[in-house]
């Protein structure tokens, strides 16, 4: 059933084009089935006919969208698209309709705690980590970063060091619900959350700070949503940690980079929660900037929104990371930097763009 | 179906795939769904009844003009029909796909192929959104300067296919007089270009011929058109005046001086109590006109001053810059959710165009009709593109609780516009200044146009004789 939240933004945005520019998928396929409006169409045919989502190729095209929230960044009353996306995949998955891959992966996050499948301790790949088990900073370090980017996990523990804060982490850290929210698995999403919000209260952290964007939106704004507070704990992206500690001299910039920096805008910071000024100051601090496409609206984090998306649609995927990749290649040469492991991964290895850094790794180099 | 239509439908489906690459052809029910309805509210409200609207048999996504041209060759071997698709963002009904067929979405085609800086053009392909393309030319300093509430929604070539027209008409024109040259697939196949400028001796213009034919007689796939350089300065300064007529004078003086506003806007004193008030957060009772100015510093100050001193000669409230200023950043939250309305409301833009001489006479003959013959309905309206010898009236019509049956409310519907606009007519206007005809005002062509509408009947039988291009739209025939 659909919350009369969910309702009342089908029925705002199923006739409404004005976001449809900026709409990452759309402006990869060119359907109108895949464009918020599209989207809503879906959706509403759903509230009004239950048995709507049978059809197929209808489930298979809510799976579409990419929940980067630029329509959502986009509008001038904020009617949340990304959140009614996730509602109808949410009745598709309690109506047992779920696509196979989505289904699949959803176990696989729920039998390992980990949207990769690794069964490897989650902290094998960064060995200077110190597992501390209480302290009043908790890392929160995320699969994608421990996984994939331990790069950046490492650089996160420089920063920290170099700055002397003390930091724990938790021991049996597993992801944090968002993989399972996008994919509709909410109870299941819940259950992840709980265990965190669980861990975070037993570490006696009074801020949590995330490396992962994503990760920082479940526990900003998922983790409410479900019920479940964290009390006076502040949540924070390790962007405005460093941006903190820099302004408050506990370190300090000590060399710029000559090479330009092609900075991209996390979905997670900068659309679902306006906060993609400290990534931005950092980078600008550390090098000049040069912008990605001819606007600041649309989506260049090559599917950082959806987390998971390019594990149950590659094909779809790859096209998005192209066109991404295909704008960042136009801004010209230089170090490709992001805020978000997700986008480290999806544009490792797109064409004719420069090196990708973490701004965790940029910050660490800038203040060696 | 049966097993006899599945082979043909097979086959042609497989000509499709081989003209356009088989993923560029999509059959797919959520793909019917979306393009089954576009912005018109008839369509809309049969979604929200829970109805099956018409779709389209296939979606296809030319990438190139030879791939129009293919599909249209296609399609007119078989007689099928062809509805055009941009955006999908017109009011009018003109891309929904009342008899099945083949819906060419265009926005595939959206290269900006080059910009000539000696002149001040672009050439572009016709799907590009015009948002993007916008965002394009500013980043080198350009712009189209076409701001209509579309913007974000629409391609150009929705824009030329219905004449239309942005926020700085009365300084930069419509697009019709935006436009210098067109590519264009008729319905046969063949392609064409129209001259290479605008304004010659050299027979009637095909390029307006093309323009404002919303795809009943081919489809542009690239156009031309003027750019300008970012102004050096724009300044707006908005009053409210006691009553619309007072309002009219001052706007009707500003243009007949020839200072050359980029905008005026005035809404009556039902729409600024109820729109201007909601938007803009302006809460006060009368006529709320704005204008703007815009080039290089000096002048935009000079021709200010001049505007400024018209008005007040009409003893209006003075509002100033800054409430003129907050007008022009929120010209496009009147089209947002839950600015802009919606069902269940029915509503609808009775937009029209006349002289000075004639265009109150125009608003109060529809706002008779409508309020003495629909006592249901709220009339609103503002004067949104002026021009030297006159403006546009983008009046509307606002019933809060329609008939809840389609079939009832349809009647309803269709009933107050075809009197309103007969009343507009009688007084001068015409059917419609920018958002076009459509499914929605066919109907009226043959009593706006008079005997002549042969001219444009005979032109379109003789350009598309088997009816494939979006047929049942601007009055002419259905299947």
């Amino acid at each position: 059933m659909y919350r009369k939240e969910t309702i009342e933004t089908v029925k705002a945005c199923r006739f409404c084009f004005m976001c449809r520019h900026v709409c990452t998928i759309g402006n990869v396929t060119r359907s109108e089935s895949n464009t918020p409006r599209g989207f809503g169409l879906l959706t509403d045919k759903s509230i009004m006919r239950p048995d709507a989502f049978t059809d197929k190729n209808f489930i298979d095209t809510m799976y579409e969208c990419t929940l980067c929230s630029a329509c959502r960044s986009h509008c001038v009353s904020s009617y949340d698209v990304p959140g009614f996306v996730r509602a109808a995949r949410a009745e598709i998955v309690a109506a047992g309709n779920a696509p196979d891959s989505v289904r699949a992966l959803a176990k696989r996050i729920i039998d390992t705690g980990n949207v990769f499948g690794e069964k490897t301790s989650r902290f094998a790949k960064i060995p200077s980590l110190k597992r501390a088990s209480r302290a009043d900073v908790l890392l929160y370090i995320g699969s994608y970063a421990a996984y994939r980017v331990p790069e950046m996990a490492e650089a996160a523990i420089k920063i920290f060091n170099a700055a002397k804060i003390s930091f724990a982490v938790i021991e049996d850290e597993i992801d944090t619900g968002k993989a399972l929210y996008n994919l509709g698995s909410i109870d299941e999403a819940k259950t992840a959350a709980k265990h965190i919000v669980q861990a975070i209260r037993d570490s006696g952290a009074k801020t949590v700070v995330t490396l992962c964007p994503s990760d920082y939106d479940a526990l900003k704004n998922d983790y409410p949503a479900f019920g479940l507070s964290l009390g006076e704990v502040a949540v924070e992206h390790s962007s405005n940690f460093y941006q903190r500690l820099l302004k408050e001299k506990k370190i300090s910039i000590k060399k710029r980079r000559t090479e330009k920096l092609v900075f991209i805008d996390s979905d997670y910071l900068s659309k679902y929660n306006e906060n993609g000024a400290d990534a931005r100051a950092i980078a600008s601090a550390i090098g000049d900037i040069v912008e990605v496409g001819t606007n600041r609206e649309e989506s260049y984090a090559a599917l950082e929104g959806g987390v998971v998306y390019q594990l149950i649609q590659p094909k779809l995927g790859t096209r998005v990371i192209e066109c991404a990749a295909s704008k960042i290649a136009e801004a010209g040469k230089g170090i490709v930097v992001t805020a978000s492991p997700i986008s480290f991964v999806t544009l490792s290895g797109a064409k004719d763009i420069g090196p990708i850094t973490a701004i965790d790794t940029l910050l660490a180099q800038a203040i060696s | 179906m049966n097993a006899h239509m599945n082979y043909r439908f097979a086959m042609l489906v497989s000509e499709l795939e081989d003209a356009v690459g088989q993923e560029h052809v999509s059959l797919k029910t959520a793909d019917k769904v979306a393009y089954a309805t576009d912005y018109y509210w008839v369509p809309e409200m049969w979604h929200d009844c829970g109805a099956e609207n018409p779709t389209p048999d296939i979606i296809v996504h030319p990438g190139t003009t030879e791939e129009v041209s293919k599909v249209l060759r296609i399609a007119n071997t078989h007689r099928i029909p062809v509805i055009p698709w941009g955006g999908g963002s017109g009011s009018q009904g003109g891309a929904v796909p009342m008899y099945g067929g083949i819906t060419i979405d265009m926005k595939r085609m959206d290269k900006i192929i080059s910009i000539d800086e000696l002149s001040l053009t672009v050439t572009v392909e016709t799907g590009i959104n015009t948002q993007q393309l916008e965002w394009a030319l500013e980043q080198k300093g350009y712009s189209m300067m076409h701001f209509p509430g579309s913007i974000n929604c629409a391609t150009l070539g929705g824009f030329l296919a219905h004449r239309g027209t942005g926020v700085l008409s009365t300084k930069y024109g419509k697009i019709e007089d935006m436009t210098i040259t067109l590519e264009a697939v008729l319905p046969d196949g063949t392609i064409i270009n129209t001259l290479p400028v605008p304004r010659h001796a050299s027979g009637p213009d095909i390029a307006q011929l093309l323009i404002g034919s919303e795809g009943t007689l081919g489809i542009m796939t690239k156009a031309t058109m003027k750019i300008h350089r970012i102004p050096e300065a724009r300044r707006f300064h908005a009053f409210l005046f006691k009553d619309m007529t007072s309002a009219m004078a001052a706007g009707r003086n500003i243009m007949l001086s020839r200072l050359r506003p980029a905008v005026i806007r005035m809404y009556d004193e039902a729409e600024t109590k109820k729109l201007i008030k909601r938007v803009l957060n302006i809460d006060r009772t009368g006529a709320y006109l704005v204008f703007g100015f815009d080039g290089y510093r000096d002048i935009v100050d000079l021709e200010m001053q001049k505007a400024i001193a018209i008005c007040r000669k009409g003893s209006p409230e003075d509002l100033g810059e800054e409430l003129g200023e907050e007008w022009w950043k929120n010209k496009y939250k009147f089209f947002y959710p839950p600015y802009m309305f919606h069902l269940p409301q029915a509503f609808g833009t009775l937009d029209t165009v006349a002289t000075f001489a004639n265009i109150e006479k125009v608003y109060w003959a529809m706002k008779r009709t409508v309020e003495e013959n629909f006592p249901e309905a709220t009339y609103i309206g503002h004067f949104s593109h002026w021009y030297e010898w006159g403006c546009m009236l983008y009046a509307r019509f606002i019933i809060e609780e329609p008939p809840a049956d389609p079939m009832e409310a349809t009647r309803l519907y269709n009933k107050i516009w075809n009197m309103a606009l007969r009343a507009a007519m009688k007084e001068g206007g015409v059917l419609n200044e920018h958002h076009g005809i459509g499914l929605k005002l066919g109907r009226l062509m043959p009593e706006l146009y008079g005997s002549a509408f042969r001219v444009l009947t005979d032109i379109k039988k003789a350009l598309d004789p088997n009816n494939i291009m979006n047929p049942g739209k601007m009055g002419f025939p259905g299947r």
